[in-house]
C-alpha cells in the first residue's frame, strides 16, 4: 500500500493509517477480548475467591451437574424459544403487510415501528408492571368486559417475561424479515397465483423459502439478548421467571463465586453459538 | 390488388362464429381511480388463434392481459371463457396461464421443480406430473437442463422455461406479456419463430401482448391494434398493414407515407387530390360512426417499399414531383428520404442497385394505385 491521497489532499502513509486504527482495535483488546480471556481463565479455576490458581474442571462439572443449574437454563431456553415464536408469529404479518400491501403508509408505519423501540427498555419495563399489575389496566379492563371474574396473576410469572420479551424486539424482526420480502419479486406472487396456489401454498413454497434470509437475520439479531436478558426477568420475572443471566450476576455479585459465574457465562455463549450456527445451517439447506 | 383484402377479411371473419371463443370480452372497461385504462372494449379469440394485443405503452394491452389473467377486475363488461363467465374466478381457478416479461421463475427452485409447479398444484399424481413436466421441457427443447438453477440459465433459456411451466398446466388460453421484451434483437427474432411453431405444435390460443409491431406481424393470426384504451382495429397482420382504418394504426405498424390529401370521389375506389395532382387509391379506411364524404381532409397512405422512384416525369400515371434530401443505405435496400409537395416528407424504399441519389436532386415518385390507401381522419 503506497502512500494515499486524502480528500483533503494531504498524502498519509502506512504509519498514520496504523495510528488510526490502533485505537479500536486497542479498545476491542483491552475491554472485549482482554475480559473474555480473564474469564475463560476464571472459569477454569478453583476458587471461591479469585486468586487460587489452581486448574480446574469442577465449576462446568458444578454448572451442567447441579438440577437446579439444569432447570433454570431449561426456563431460560423455554421461555426465550416461547417469546421468539410468539414474535415471528406476530412479526411476519407485519413485515409482509408492510412490503406488499402498506402503500403510502409503509415508511411512517417503519418509522413508528422504529420509534417504539427508541422507548428507554427501563421505562418500558415498568410501564409493563404497571400494565400487568393484580390491580393493573389489564385486568381491570378484563374485568371491565366481562371476560374475568378475579384478577389474573401474570405479573412475576413465565409469562410476564415471555410478553416483555416478545414485544421487546419486535422492530428488530420485522425489519429484516420486511427486508428479506422487499427482495421478493411480486411477479414471483402473481406467478404462484396463476399456477394455482393459494395464500398458504405461496406462503410455504415461495414466501417462507425466499425470506429465510430475513429470518436468520432476525434469530441471530435478537436470539442472544433475549436468551441474556437480565433486566426484564428482574422487574417482571420475579421468582417464576427467572433467567440465567439473573443467576450469572447472582453468582458474581451475591455470591462472589466467580468460578461458577464464568462458567455459567460461557455456556450460554455455546448455547449461542451454536443456535446461530444451526440457524445459518438450516438457511443454506433453505436456499437448495 | 383489392382482392387481397377481401381474401384478408374472409379469413378473418369467416371461420369465426360457429364454434364457441375460447376467450371473449365483452365491452370490458377498466377504470384506475379516474383514469380509464381500457374503454369498452369487445372481442374474441379463437382456439388455436394467436392474436396479438399491440400497442405503445400506456395503450391498455397489458391491463387487458391482467385482466384476462385474473389480476385485474373488469369496472364493467363480461369475460367468458370458453363460453362461459368467467369474470369473478380468481387467477388460481382459470384454466388460463400467464408468460411474464421478467420470466417470473421461482429462484429457489429448479427448472424441473419450477415447471411442476402448477401440476403439483393440480394434485396430479405422481407419475403424472413427471411426465408432463418432461414433455413441457421437451416442447421448449430444455429437457437437458432440467436440473439447473433458474440463474445457471441465459435470459433466452429463463423465458423457454417460463413457457413450459405455464404449457404444462395445458391451459384454455396461454397469456403473454411481451415475453420476449428483455432480450437482445437477434434472439427475439429466433424465438418469434420458436413460439409460432409451439404454438402450432401445442394448438393452444395465445394472446399475445407486445408493442413491438414487427413481433405482432410475424405471428399473428390476428392483430388488435390499441390506443388510449380502445381497439382502433382488429383483423389479420395484412389487413391491418394494407387497409388501416385510422392513421394511428397506419403510422405504428411499419413505416407509412401518409400524404395529406383532400377526398375527391368517396366509394370503391376513391379519388384525392395531393396539391394539384389527382390519384386513384385502391381502397378506404373507415370510421365507426363516420362515413368520410367528398371535400374531406384525408390522408392517402403509401408504404415505402411500393413506391417507385425515378428521374423523369413518367408519360403515363400519376406522380408526385420530389426533392432527394436524404439516402441511406441499409444494406437490404436504399432508404430515401424526399421532399413532397408542401413540404410533406416521403420515405421511399429502393433497390440497393439502384441508381446513385444524391441529396438535392430532383425525382418524381409513383405507386401502384391499388396499393394506396385512403385513411380517414378523425373529427376533431
Amino acid at each position: 500500500m503506497s502512500a494515499r491521497v486524502s480528500s483533503s489532499g494531504v498524502a498519509f502513509g502506512r504509519r498514520t493509517a496504523a495510528a488510526v486504527l490502533a485505537s479500536p482495535v486497542l479498545t476491542l483488546l483491552v475491554f472485549f477480548a482482554g475480559p473474555l480471556i480473564y474469564l475463560t481463565w476464571v472459569s477454569f479455576t478453583r476458587a471461591d475467591i479469585v486468586g487460587d490458581g489452581s486448574f480446574t474442571f469442577d465449576n462446568y462439572a458444578e454448572v451442567l451437574g447441579e438440577p437446579i443449574y439444569r432447570s433454570i437454563f431449561l426456563d431460560t431456553i423455554v421461555i426465550t424459544v416461547t417469546a421468539m415464536v410468539i414474535l415471528f408469529v406476530v412479526a411476519f404479518p407485519i413485515a409482509s403487510f408492510l412490503a406488499f400491501r402498506a402503500g403510502k403508509w409503509e415508511i411512517p408505519m417503519l418509522l413508528a415501528l422504529v420509534l417504539t423501540d427508541e422507548l428507554n427498555p427501563l421505562i418500558r419495563l415498568y410501564a409493563w408492571q404497571i400494565v400487568m399489575n393484580k390491580e393493573g389496566v389489564l385486568n381491570r379492563f378484563l374485568e371491565a368486559i366481562g371476560l374475568i371474574d378475579e384478577p389474573l396473576t401474570i405479573l412475576f410469572t413465565k409469562t410476564a417475561v415471555v410478553v416483555v420479551l416478545a414485544t421487546g424486539s419486535l422492530a428488530f424482526v420485522v425489519i429484516p424479515i420486511y427486508a428479506a420480502l422487499k427482495t421478493v419479486n411480486r411477479t414471483l406472487i402473481e406467478a404462484a397465483r396463476d399456477l394455482g396456489a393459494g395464500w398458504v401454498t405461496i406462503l410455504r413454497e415461495v414466501l417462507l423459502p425466499l425470506a429465510a434470509t430475513g429470518f436468520i437475520a432476525a434469530i441471530i439479531i435478537v436470539f442472544v439478548p433475549m436468551l441474556s436478558d437480565f433486566a426484564s426477568p428482574a422487574v417482571v420475572g420475579g421468582r417464576e421467571g427467572y433467567m440465567i443471566a439473573s443467576l450469572i450476576e447472582e453468582e458474581f455479585n451475591a455470591r462472589g463465586d466467580w468460578g461458577v459465574g464464568s462458567a455459567l457465562s460461557f455456556v450460554v455463549l455455546a448455547i449461542s453459538a451454536v443456535m446461530v450456527w444451526v440457524s445459518i445451517k438450516i438457511s443454506k439447506v433453505g436456499r437448495l | 390488388m383489392s382482392t387481397v383484402g377481401e381474401r384478408d377479411r374472409a379469413e378473418a371473419g369467416g371461420a369465426r362464429g360457429q364454434v364457441t371463443p375460447a376467450l371473449e370480452l365483452d365491452r370490458v372497461t377498466k377504470r384506475f381511480d379516474d383514469v380509464v385504462a381500457v374503454d369498452d372494449v369487445s372481442l374474441a379469440v379463437d382456439r388455436g388463434e394467436f392474436f396479438s394485443l399491440l400497442g405503445p405503452s400506456g395503450c391498455g394491452k397489458t391491463t387487458t392481459l391482467r385482466m384476462l389473467a385474473g389480476f385485474e377486475e373488469p369496472s364493467e363488461g363480461r369475460l367468458l371463457l370458453d363460453g362461459v363467465e368467467a369474470t369473478q374466478i380468481p387467477p388460481f381457478k382459470r384454466p388460463t396461464n400467464l408468460v411474464f416479461q421478467n420470466y417470473a421463475l421461482f429462484p429457489h427452485m429448479s427448472v424441473y421443480r419450477n415447471v411442476a409447479f402448477g401440476p403439483r398444484r393440480a394434485k396430479l399424481p405422481k407419475p403424472e406430473i413427471d411426465r408432463r413436466v418432461r414433455e413441457a421441457l421437451h416442447t421448449v427443447q430444455m429437457d437437458a437442463l432440467a436440473d439447473r438453477m433458474p440463474a445457471q440459465l441465459s435470459g433466452g433459456q429463463q423465458q423457454r422455461v417460463g413457457l413450459a411451466r405455464a404449457l404444462v398446466n395445458d391451459p384454455l388460453v396461454l397469456l403473454l406479456d411481451e415475453p420476449l421484451g428483455a432480450l437482445d434483437l437477434k434472439l427475439r427474432k429466433e424465438m418469434q419463430i420458436e413460439l409460432k411453431r409451439i404454438q402450432r405444435e401445442v394448438g393452444i390460443s395465445f394472446v399475445y401482448v407486445t408493442h413491438d409491431q414487427e413481433e405482432a406481424m410475424t405471428m399473428s393470426d390476428r392483430i388488435a391494434v390499441m390506443s388510449h384504451g380502445r381497439v382502433e382495429q382488429l383483423g389479420t397482420p395484412r389487413e391491418i398493414y394494407f387497409h388501416p382504418t385510422t392513421r394511428f394504426v397506419a403510422d405504428f405498424i411499419g413505416t407509412a407515407n401518409l400524404l395529406p390529401a383532400t377526398l375527391v370521389l368517396a366509394g370503391e375506389r376513391p379519388q384525392v387530390r395531393i396539391g394539384e395532382v389527382l390519384a386513384d387509391a385502391g381502397s378506404i379506411g373507415s370510421l365507426p360512426g363516420r362515413e368520410a364524404v367528398e371535400g374531406d381532409a384525408v390522408s392517402l397512405m403509401v408504404r415505402p417499399e411500393t413506391l417507385r422512384v425515378m428521374r423523369e416525369r413518367p408519360e403515363d400515371g400519376v406522380a408526385l414531383p420530389v426533392e432527394v434530401s436524404e439516402v441511406i443505405f441499409q444494406g437490404t435496400g436504399i432508404r430515401l428520404d424526399l421532399q413532397g409537395p408542401g413540404d410533406a416528407p416521403i420515405v421511399a424504399l429502393v433497390p440497393a442497385d439502384a441508381m446513385d441519389w444524391r441529396p438535392g436532386d430532383h425525382a418524381h415518385v409513383q405507386w401502384d394505385p391499388d396499393r394506396a390507401h385512403v385513411v380517414v381522419e378523425p373529427a376533431s
